[in-house]
């Protein structure tokens, strides 16, 4: 009985912490493609500036 | 004889009393600080979306809130706390019959609350996120609130159709 309480609630555990960690890999994944578009977005100005001044 | 007996057994009523009285009260503490969990940590958490259109553009705006309804200070933890957004997988001719949608991976995750350390007891905190939508895609969206506190840990989910 008491092992059982105890695989539950180590079952729980690491559902949670799973859980966690899906969150964590979105949120790094988002982090890293708005770093990316913001590069883009500098770039395409730097682009149409040089494109201006030519 | 008589008076000596009576005061005997107001004495033992007394002590009846005095015994069922401690029990009751270990049992109300029992039950109020055990069973009713009340300085356990306990969030209410809600989120609210929907779409908007502003100059041609889709924002799906999402209000999240948590209280305290329980009677510690629950501090909330960062990892793991954000605001998810899964889309709608969408299948190429429609079903049928009525079925399921099933949902993509999270497209989306948004760091929430990252100013607030922790919650008092009765507090409640509220906070709006705007996010841009890509074009056209008409989808609709989960949007799953995740609070970490610890070993604790909460969700709210709405869904939202981008029309």
């Amino acid at each position: 009985m008491a092992t059982n309480t105890r695989d539950v609630a180590q079952k729980a555990a690491r559902w949670t912490q799973d859980q966690i960690d899906a969150v964590e890999r979105a949120k790094e994944q988002q982090r890293r493609r708005e770093q990316d578009m913001n590069q883009q977005r500098e770039a395409n100005s730097q682009n149409r500036q040089a494109e201006n001044r030519r | 004889m008589l008076a000596s007996d009576f005061s005997h057994w107001v004495e033992t009523a007394k002590n009846v009393c005095e015994i069922l009285a401690i029990l009751g009260g270990a049992a109300w503490t029992y039950l109020n600080y055990f069973r009713g969990r009340i300085y356990k940590p306990r969030l209410e958490c809600s989120v609210e979306a929907s779409v908007e259109q502003h100059s041609g553009h889709s924002f799906l705006k999402a209000v999240v809130r948590i209280r305290n309804i329980g009677l510690s200070k629950v501090s909330i933890q960062q990892r793991g706390t954000a605001l998810v957004i899964h889309s709608a997988n969408k299948q190429g001719d429609p079903p049928l019959f009525p079925s399921e949608v099933r949902w993509n991976d999270p497209v989306a995750a948004f760091e929430v609350f990252s100013g607030n350390n922790g919650v008092e007891p009765s507090e409640p905190i509220t906070e709006s996120v705007m996010i841009a939508l890509p074009y056209g895609n008409g989808l609709a969206y989960r949007v799953t609130l995740t609070v970490v506190s610890g070993e604790f840990w909460w969700t709210a989910a709405t869904i939202v159709a981008d029309t």
